[in-house]
């Protein structure tokens, strides 16, 4: 079995920091970190992960934007992303409900509990 | 020939010579030879026979014969033959030879024949050269140019004039033959063909020795050796004389042809054979008056005009060969596009050939016959002009012989002569028409004209038809050149009707002169002079002047009015009227003294018949007039008789007529005494009857009748107290009535009236018909009844009336003492007032004793509140001048007591006389409840008012079905529309669709339910439709006592803010738990894994995570204390604790403070600043120093500087704090909102560098607290300075001095 392998999208150093390390040692994925939209769309074309985890609020392009650059590109549109953010309320979240995510995870997560959500959400 | 032997000799010695020759060389070289012995014996017999012939060759043939036998052939030098090959041999030489001999003699001689023959030819052909050249004068001659010399055929030296023979062959000879002139020509013809080795050929004269002069033409060709140098040249000469002569005759004949053409005045063209133009002459230019150089490439045989005109076929004719003569014709250059005037001409074509027949050239010879041309054209003009007038002419026009042949005649004519046709006319002599009694005449008078002597003649003629005329003919010689005979022409008019005209006119003249002589009125004329001219036998008799005396007899008008006066009185009149006047009289003197009275009439001649100017004509009236003054005198006798007559008979007229006039008056009078009282008797509404003293009704009125018809019954003829109408019981009771009547009592009685059925008459509305009726007896002077009168007055209505004033009288009795309202009664006339106990009892009088007190008008104004007066009166006079206007008002009353009470006052005029008011009455009633009530409504209202019109929210009224009627200011100021405006549905123009909907479909369900209804979020919209204002609208149905819907009642809140506020809120929320929940995000998903023991502490991982988790733990800290900050500074939790500070220390401690991060950052601090003393909070100064000095190094880049200074602001008392960087800047859109929360210019690097997002914001609110602005100006890439104001006003009130050192 292939490792797989999970491109994270975040402005946040600290985040795709953690985040790296805990996908890393918990579930043994590769981790490609991305720190804007932009640079995501680059990565995710270079390197066809997996999976990408996708933060919403960023400055610039915002996880929403980037979400629909990659949906618009055919090879992109293939791989599953998982939304993250901040905004836990049920009314500050519909306007996820309509998009082909593979699912969304409400920031602050444990680090084991990221890992089991993406296992459920992907199917891994 | 004599040189035949010679020759022969020779011939054989060469056939000697050749075999001695061919043995020598045979014995020379018989070594090489071997079989070849008789080789060169051979050649000695060819040699031989070919020169000398056949002998010599048979001789050489022997010889050769024997010399080899003798020297060749064994046995040598023995002439035997010693073998048979020998023989053989000898025998093929023998047969060779003679061979050789036979054909050779057969060559030479045919040679020799050919020779002969061609010598022969040569002969003849040089014969025949030479005849021929001698036919033809041609002389040969061949110069050899090497040696000069010149061989001449004897024809050239004739053909030069010379003997032939004689020619030496020197070129000088030649010369010196040659015409001088011609020599160096010739030279020169030679030298150029000699060069260009061309035939040489010219054409020079010689001259003979005769001295006749001859053309030669000469030809030659050179022939040249290899190097190309001439050496010879031979050719020939010709005698061309014939032909130069020709050539100059021609040439000459050109030349005169030419100048013929040249100088002829006619316009000659030359074409040549294509049609193409030679030349024209200038003859030609000048009839046309076109340069030639117009023509250029003119072709005749392609010249439209010719074609249209059709003399193509002419012309080519002519090209052909043929000599064309045309008839005149109109060119136009024009047409061919050419300039030159049009013209007639007459085209002359004559070709010219040469002697073959062939066409060289057509020559065209155009003769101008314009004028000819134009003077025929006017001459044909005039011609039918002549015609044309002839033919018009009304009067007979012919040309006729002296002997009176008809030459022509004119239409008129031909009437005349009652010709048919100018056929049957022209040639018959005209004589026999003339009728004989004039013929002679007739003959004569021609004669005559013919002679010369132009005449008119009058005449009867006979037409050939028979009828007669009368003409007048006016004749004329006329010259016709070619005429043998004279002619004439005459004119000739019919002049019978003239000559009847005459006749008639003389037998008229006759007959006027017959009347006038023997006319019993005077008749005379007057010329301009006043004299005489006619004077008829009337006016003989009349003055006894005769017309010899009168006529012409000057002094004639002072003998017939020898008075001056009247005579110039007369003739100034006559002058007046232009001498045209009817029926004057005048008196004339007559010849025996006496006078007479003539009526003249005269007629100024306005036809001026020559000297005739006034016409009279006259009466004698004198015995008439006398007659007529007798008349007169009885006349004025009659009428005088008459007047008298007259006069008394108008007085007895005029008496008539006074009698007359007053009996009519007295009809009159009578008359309308009648009328009126028919008027009245018939008109009245009164029921009059009139009585016979027994009773019987004589006579009733109308009204009777009327009631006839109602009752159905008959008056008159009936007995009074018999009539139905009193009903059964009361007839007794008329009878007793008319007894008391005849008595001479007036009796009064009211009774009703019954139908004819007994039945009561009823009103229409119920009450019965009742009369008053009136019974009296008329007496005369004596005292005797003479008749009774009977009036009925209709009095039902007043009947009724009365009945229904009791009743109400009665009514408003109980009424006004139920309600206790007063009531009053004033008499304006008389101005008292009754009024009611119940109003003195209001104003507080004791009433109860009954009794009425009468107050009148004044003593009632009188108690009126002395405010209210005026108005009160003023209603009470409207209404009296006009009853529409009411009369209701309220005013106070001074009671007994002298208190004031509130009465409203009702009231109207009852009784008018016609326009003016008599009498009025009124109620009035106790109000002052009702007023206190009022009042109480009205501080209430006002109260009311006063609470809605101020209040901060907006309150409207609307009636029952939802139309506004009240709005109040702050409601005005939500919807942003005027009072007005918002009346009626006016409001809901100003609020957004959609809400609007929601509230009118809500509203009538509500109002249902009887229940408040809140709308949240209404928009009140701009005009430009942008959102104004949110409100909440509260509405509420009111209900009147019996719960009908009477109106709504709602207010308006603006929400706007509150709104704002919660977006904000919301939005804040939003943010910072965005921004609390980042690093919380980093810190439990590190720390998780630290927890789970999945990541071991000690480990490199370990360490970045617990980093990573530390430094969320300090971003989460400075979040919180900031948002803290801000949050009880903007609640106003943290109060500034203003105190006196030093900038200068300020600055120092933050300088402090930064330096550790601008040294780590690279950056440089430059601090320059002044020191004052300002009321501040210095840890909150600080914290703002602090914070932009923080965000400055943060953006600006290593090596770069920040400034930091502080100024007193010139213009407010402030001071100004600038903190400059050298960063990136700031883009001029965020330049406002970086001072917003949460706002940075790019939220990652502040974020990086630690920023929570809140401390401009902070800032903003700290320099705001201290009164003071805070803003930034920046220019991307080169850097920011950030600006902070604090006033130093609040120093200066505290009394705290601000120092200021500069």
């Amino acid at each position: 079995m292939a490792t797989k392998r999970v491109l994270i999208i975040d402005d946040e150093p600290g985040i795709r920091k953690i985040v790296e390390i805990a996908l890393n040692a918990i579930a043994g994925w590769q981790v490609l970190v991305a720190a804007s939209g932009q640079e995501g769309l680059e990565i995710a074309a270079a390197e066809q992960p997996d999976a990408i985890l996708l933060d919403v609020m960023m400055p610039g392009v915002d996880g929403i934007a980037t979400f629909q650059q990659l949906q618009s590109n055919s090879v992109l549109r293939s791989i599953p992303v998982i939304l993250l953010t901040a905004k836990a309320q049920p009314n500050e979240q519909h306007q996820f409900t309509e998009l082909p995510i593979a699912g969304v995870i409400t920031k602050p997560f444990k680090a084991p509990d990221l890992v089991k959500q993406m296992q459920s959400l992907l199917n891994w | 020939m004599s040189s035949i032997p010679y020759r022969r000799s020779i011939a054989y010695g060469l056939s000697l010579a050749s075999t001695g020759i061919a043995l020598f060389l045979s014995l020379w070289l018989q070594p090489f030879l071997e079989g070849a012995i008789g080789s060169f014996f051979y050649i000695a017999v060819i040699v031989s026979t070919w020169y000398g012939g056949i002998r010599p060759g048979i001789v050489t043939t022997a010889l050769s014969f024997l010399a080899i036998n003798y020297y060749f052939t064994l046995p040598v030098h023995q002439f035997s033959i010693g073998t048979s090959g020998d023989v053989a041999r000898l025998g093929i030489f023998l047969l060779v030879s003679f061979v050789i001999n036979a054909l050779n003699s057969d060559l030479r001689r045919s040679q020799h024949k050919v020779t002969q023959l061609s010598q022969q030819l040569l002969a003849e052909s040089s014969d025949r050269l030479r005849m021929a050249l001698t036919a033809a004068q041609m002389g040969m001659w061949d110069w050899n140019l090497v040696t000069g010399e010149i061989v001449w055929s004897p024809e050239h030296e004739q053909l030069f004039g010379l003997a032939p023979g004689t020619f030496d062959g020197r070129y000088e000879t030649f010369a010196a033959c040659l015409h001088p002139t011609d020599r160096d020509g010739l030279t020169q013809a030679v030298q150029v063909a000699l060069e260009n080795h061309t035939v040489y050929q010219h054409e020079f004269r010689v001259i003979w020795a005769d001295n006749s002069v001859h053309w030669i033409e000469g030809r030659g060709q050179a022939s040249y050796d290899h190097a190309g140098q001439p050496v010879r040249m031979s050719g020939t000469v010709m005698n061309i004389d014939h032909r130069k002569q020709a050539e100059i005759a021609w040439i000459q004949s050109e030349q005169r042809f030419r100048s013929l053409v040249e100088q002829s005045p006619l316009a000659t063209m030359r074409f040549a054979a294509d049609g193409s133009l030679l030349s024209v002459n200038p003859a030609w230019e000048e009839m046309w008056r076109s340069p030639v150089a117009a023509l250029a490439g003119y072709n005749i045989l392609q010249d439209h005009q010719i074609e249209a005109i059709g003399d193509l076929p002419a012309t080519q004719r002519a090209f052909a060969g043929e000599v064309i003569d045309l008839p005149a014709r109109f060119y136009n250059p024009a047409m061919m596009g050419h300039s030159g005037c049009a013209r007639w001409v007459e085209p002359f074509l004559y070709p010219i050939k040469d002697h073959t027949g062939q066409l060289l050239e057509v020559v065209l010879v155009t003769k101008d016959v314009t004028d000819r041309k134009q003077a025929e054209i006017a001459l044909m003009r005039n011609e039918q002009h002549l015609r044309a007038i002839l033919d018009a002419e009304p009067e007979c026009v012919k040309v006729i012989t002296v002997d009176g042949i008809l030459r022509s005649i004119n239409p008129a004519g031909l009437a005349i002569v009652e010709a048919d046709s100018t056929e049957q006319a022209l040639g018959q002599c005209i004589f026999p028409l003339v009728d004989p009694a004039y013929r002679q005449e007739f003959l004569e008078f021609t004669q005559a004209a013919a002679n010369g002597k132009a005449g008119i003649l009058e005449f009867e003629g006979i037409g050939l038809k028979g009828t007669r005329r009368w003409l007048e003919s006016h004749a004329v010689p006329l010259n016709l050149p070619e005429a043998t005979t004279p002619h004439v022409l005459a004119v000739t008019r019919d002049v019978t009707d003239r000559k009847r005209a005459e006749a008639a006119l003389r037998q008229s003249e006759e007959r006027l002169r017959q009347i006038l002589q023997d006319m019993p009125v005077m008749l005379d004329a007057f010329d301009e002079n006043w004299n005489v001219i006619v004077w008829n036998q009337e006016c003989e008799r009349v003055t006894g002047f005769s017309a010899a005396e009168v006529i012409q007899n000057s002094t004639i008008m002072e003998q017939f009015y020898p008075n001056v006066a009247y005579r110039e009185q007369m003739m100034a009149a006559w002058a007046a009227q232009g001498n045209n006047y009817r029926n004057w009289e005048w008196d004339v003197t007559c010849k025996d003294g006496s006078t007479r009275t003539v009526c003249w009439s005269n007629i100024s001649d306005q036809f001026a018949v020559a000297g005739w100017a006034t016409w009279g004509i006259g009466v004698d009236v004198t015995d008439r007039k006398r007659a007529e003054a007798e008349l007169k005198q009885l006349n004025a006798e009659l009428e005088q008789r008459v007047a008298e007559r007259t006069a008394a008979l108008s007085e007895a007229n005029d008496r008539l007529q006074t009698e007359l006039f007053r009996r009519e008056r007295m009809e009159r009078a009578l008359q309308e005494s009648k009328l009126k009282f028919h008027a009245v008797f018939d008109q009245s509404r009164l029921f009059i009857g009139l009585l016979q003293p027994d009773g019987t009704v004589f006579e009733v009125n109308q009204r009777p009748a009327e009631l006839t018809a109602i009752v159905g019954e008959r008056f008159v003829g009936r007995l009074f107290w018999e009539l139905a109408i009193w009903g059964q019981k009361q007839q007794s009771q008329m009878k007793a009535v008319i007894d008391r009547a005849l008595a001479g009592e007036v009796v009064r009685l009211e009774i009703n009236l019954h139908a004819q059925d007994g039945s009561l008459l009823q009103m229409p509305d119920g009450g019965f018909v009742t009369h008053d009726i009136r019974v009296k007896a008329v007496k005369n002077a004596a005292g005797q009844v003479m008749f009774l009168t009977v009036e009925g007055w209709d009095i039902s209505d007043l009947k009724q009336t009365q009945a229904a004033l009791q009743a109400s009288e009665e009514r408003l009795q109980f009424a006004l003492e139920a309600s206790r309202d007063g009531l009053w009664d004033w008499n304006i006339e008389t101005g008292e007032v009754y009024h009611s106990p119940q109003y003195l009892e209001l104003l507080g009088y004791d009433m109860r004793g009954g009794g009425e007190l009468s107050i009148n008008a004044q003593q009632w104004e009188q108690l009126i509140h002395p405010e209210d007066k005026p108005w009160v009166l003023e209603h009470l006079k409207a209404h009296l001048e006009d009853a529409a206007v009411q009369y209701a008002i309220d005013y106070r009353v001074r009671t007994q007591a002298g208190a004031w009470k509130w009465i409203s006052d009702h009231g109207k005029v009852v009784v008018r006389d016609q326009q003016k008011p008599l009498r009025m009455t009124g109620t009035y009633r106790d109000i002052t409840d009702r007023k206190r009530a009022e009042a109480a409504l009205q501080a209430s209202e006002a109260k009311f008012r006063t609470l809605t019109e101020s209040s901060p929210i907006g309150v409207f009224m609307t009636d029952a079905k939802g139309q506004n009627i009240y709005t109040n200011p702050r409601a005005q100021e939500i919807g942003g529309y005027s009072s007005a405006e918002a009346l009626g549905s006016g409001w809901s123009r100003f609020v957004h669709p959609d809400d609007l909907q929601i509230l009118l479909d809500d509203w009538t369900d509500k109002a249902v339910e009887q229940q408040i209804s809140v709308y949240d979020g209404v928009r009140y919209l701009n005009p430009d439709g942008t959102v104004r204002r949110y409100a909440r609208v509260q509405i509420v149905p009111l209900s009147d006592a019996d719960g009908t819907l009477t109106a709504y009642m709602g207010t308006i809140e603006d929400i706007t803010e509150r709104l704002a506020i919660d977006q904000m809120k919301a939005e804040f929320i939003s943010v910072v738990s965005h921004e609390l929940r980042t690093p919380l995000t980093s810190m439990q998903a590190a720390l998780s894994l630290l927890v789970e023991k999945i990541i071991a502490p000690a480990s490199e991982e370990g360490e970045t995570i617990i980093q990573i988790a530390s430094e969320g733990v300090d971003r989460l800290v400075r979040l919180v204390n900031d948002i803290l900050d801000l949050e009880r500074l903007e609640f106003g939790k943290i109060r500034l604790e203003k105190r006196l500070c030093n900038t200068a220390d300020l600055i120092a401690t933050a300088i402090d403070q930064m330096q550790g991060m601008a040294t780590q950052a690279g950056v440089a601090l430059d601090v320059s600043s002044s020191s004052f003393e300002i009321n501040a909070d210095p840890d909150r100064l600080l914290q703002v120093l602090i914070n932009l000095l923080s965000n400055a190094i943060k953006f600006s880049s290593s090596g770069s500087t920040v400034e930091l200074s502080v100024a007193l602001q010139p213009h407010s008392a402030a001071l100004l704090f600038t903190v400059k960087d050298q960063g990136r800047g700031i883009p001029t859109d965020k330049l406002e909102s970086i001072f917003e929360r949460f706002q940075q210019v790019d939220a990652s690097d502040s974020r990086e560098k630690g920023g929570t997002g809140l401390g401009l914001a902070i800032c903003r609110n700290i320099v705001q607290q201290h009164k003071g602005n805070i803003w930034v100006e920046s220019v991307l890439e080169q850097g920011s300075t950030f600006y902070f104001t604090i006033p130093i006003v609040e120093a200066l009130s505290n009394g705290n001095k601000a120092s200021v050192d500069n």
